[in-house]
């Protein structure tokens, strides 16, 4: 048998195999449990499929759907089920005509015995590698005693385990006929849920390995199923230096001591339309000019409509997206649950060496990302980004324009060690921007807020606005005006 | 010595073969029958039957006819019934049935019913 990491027997589906640390354990026996529809009969044809890529014997034994069924919905999922062997033993059509059916007799007393002679002739014919049943829990009506029917799925599953099969069975269950017994009996326990939302993927139970826990992401789509992991937060790699990254702008690298460090998260928040996209893009076009490459996740804005707000203030994205040092990937309402998406970031830092991250904004992850766990999936995220020494960047959107200061709606600056502040001021009846650091983990930084004007030029940020009082109120007094005009009165 | 006969009686084609099946493999002499005109066949046929078995399902009055042939040549018969109702179990008896037996019939009951019959 050809074997995979570890030795193990590859799975065929993307993502699986991670889940499984490598594959199955060989020569052992898992469930596969669900509800209809869950993708149980797809999960089994890949391992097939995968064995008979491997120049492995494969065995289909289907109580279920017919040859003709289940070539059909495979071709359909632009699957081929050539080289595998099927043994129907599917109550065909032929069973429904009145020739076949009887009541003399219970079906126990008259199937059993010749369906298990069958598999066990058509095993010893095959001598095969993989073993797929879909679904073992048919025997269970064939067979008059509960008992019967546990000493049967063990002596089948001994009886391939003796082959050197490593085998997969689905069972169908129902609160009057539930499945227990297998799930003791089994050596692992795969099970698939689907709501209306979206599908998961949960590892109940692995004997002999460990495995990635969570609920996973399934795909099911032309050409079959896809499983994204629940992304573990890594222990940090070694070997990369902790640089900054500078924005370009000399006045916002003063305020944060140098820019931005590799590894750390930063959190931009501020109002809308204060100039947090606009700057993250600033960051990441002077990435682009060192040669380092930046992907931005856009949740919120129309990519065309990014771009020529971004030329109009002189930071030229589309010339970075040619040159290859800058990819801007919008992300439709509802595409992605939180581990697709990981995984889409996963893939952007591992295969293409990307060191920038830019998520904008947090507000549209939370909307557009399917199933209720922002927080948690959002801590795995940085935990990563920190693991693999990319520099994040996240806005956030509060909804105050003016007003009492209030870092984030949405309770996540805990997940930053860096955080920007944006905000509007209105000074002298005039409304301006400001830009301030609130916090910072890895190095020290300037206290002190400073304007911050977006023009056709660029990005423009003045001077410490040390002589302003009650910054935070949204409504600044100057110091020295307070001062003269109590000298004048 | 040869194999007791016995007559096996059902309209349903599948039903026949497997009790014709199973006496045959356990080493009796089935005559299956799946009409009327079958069992007056056999009936005509044979007259060393030691056994009957008679799957009432499907045929209309008639049969009763043939119970009391049967009963009357004093060979033992078993009715065998989808449902075990008093009217069934009445009517069965009275045409000189052993027992009514519901379906689905037990492989080993239903064998060792026949050995106690057939005096073995």
């Amino acid at each position: 048998m050809a074997e995979g990491r570890n030795g193990r027997v590859t799975t065929g589906i993307e993502g699986l195999d991670e889940v499984l640390t490598g594959g199955f354990v060989p020569h052992r026996t898992y469930l596969i449990r669900g509800a209809a529809g869950t993708g149980k009969t797809i999960l089994g044809l890949h391992f097939l499929i995968e064995g008979v890529k491997n120049d492995e014997s494969c065995l289909f034994i289907t109580f279920s759907e017919t040859e003709e069924q289940i070539n059909q919905n495979t071709e359909a999922l632009g699957l081929d089920t050539e080289g595998i062997e099927i043994l129907d033993l599917s109550p065909g059509s032929e069973k429904f005509t009145e020739e076949e059916t009887y009541d003399v007799f219970h079906a126990s007393e008259v199937e059993q015995e010749p369906i298990v002679e069958e598999i066990k002739n058509r095993i010893d014919g095959v001598d095969p590698d993989r073993v797929f049943i879909d679904a073992i829990t048919i025997l269970r009506h064939l067979t008059s005693e509960q008992y019967q029917f546990r000493e049967q799925f063990l002596s089948l599953s001994k009886y391939l385990g003796k082959q050197g099969a490593t085998v997969l069975f689905t069972s169908e269950t129902s609160l009057q006929n539930p499945d227990t017994d297998l799930q003791f009996m089994a050596d692992g326990i795969i099970e698939l849920n689907r709501s209306d939302r979206s599908r998961t993927l949960t590892v109940n139970k692995f004997r002999g390995s460990n495995y990635q826990e969570g609920k996973h992401s399934l795909e099911i789509n032309c050409g079959g199923l896809k499983v994204s992991p629940w992304l573990v937060p890594e222990k940090a790699e070694e070997g990369f230096s902790k640089e900054s990254l500078a924005s370009g702008i000399p006045e916002v690298d003063e305020m944060l001591h140098g820019g931005l460090e590799t590894g750390t998260v930063t959190l931009f928040t501020g109002p809308s339309g204060v100039g947090k996209t606009s700057l993250a893009l600033q960051f990441a076009k002077e990435a682009a000019g060192r040669g380092d490459r930046t992907a931005v996740y856009n949740f919120d804005e129309d990519t065309d409509l990014l771009n020529s707000r971004s030329e109009a203030i002189n930071i030229p994205i589309s010339k970075m997206v040619e040159g290859g040092n800058l990819v801007i990937n919008e992300v439709k309402p509802l595409e992605f649950t939180a581990n697709q998406f990981a995984q889409r970031v996963r893939r952007e830092v591992e295969k293409e060496g990307t060191k920038i991250v830019v998520l904008d904004s947090v507000n549209g992850y939370d909307l557009g990302i399917k199933g209720k766990q922002l927080q948690k999936s959002l801590y795995n995220l940085t935990q990563y980004f920190r693991a693999k020494g990319i520099t994040a960047i996240l806005t956030n959107e509060v909804s105050k324009i003016t007003g009492e200061f209030q870092a984030s709606d949405m309770d996540i600056t805990v997940i930053a060690d860096n955080v920007v502040f944006f905000r509007y001021l209105e000074i002298e009846g005039k409304l301006k921007k400001a830009i301030g650091v609130l916090k910072k983990r890895v190095s020290d930084f300037e206290r002190s807020l400073r304007e911050f004007e977006i023009t056709e030029h660029g990005l423009k940020v003045g001077a410490p606005m040390e002589d302003l009082r009650g910054i935070l109120s949204g409504q600044p007094d100057w110091e020295r005006n307070s001062d003269s005009e109590k000298k004048e009165t | 010595m040869s194999a007791k006969a016995i007559l096996v009686v059902a309209k349903h084609g599948k039903n026949l073969h497997l009790l014709t099946d199973f006496l045959d493999d356990q080493g009796y002499d089935p005559w299956p029958a799946s009409s009327i005109k079958e069992v007056d066949k056999t009936l005509r046929e044979t007259d060393t039957l030691d056994m009957a078995l008679i799957d009432v399902t499907g045929f209309g009055d008639s049969i009763w006819d043939r119970c009391e042939r049967i009963r009357k040549g004093g060979v033992p018969f078993f009715i065998i019934s989808p449902r075990k109702t008093g009217k069934a179990e009445e009517k069965s008896l009275s045409k000189g049935a052993r027992d009514v037996l519901t379906k689905p019939l037990e492989k080993k009951r239903l064998l060792k019913l026949v050995e106690i019959i057939l005096g073995e």
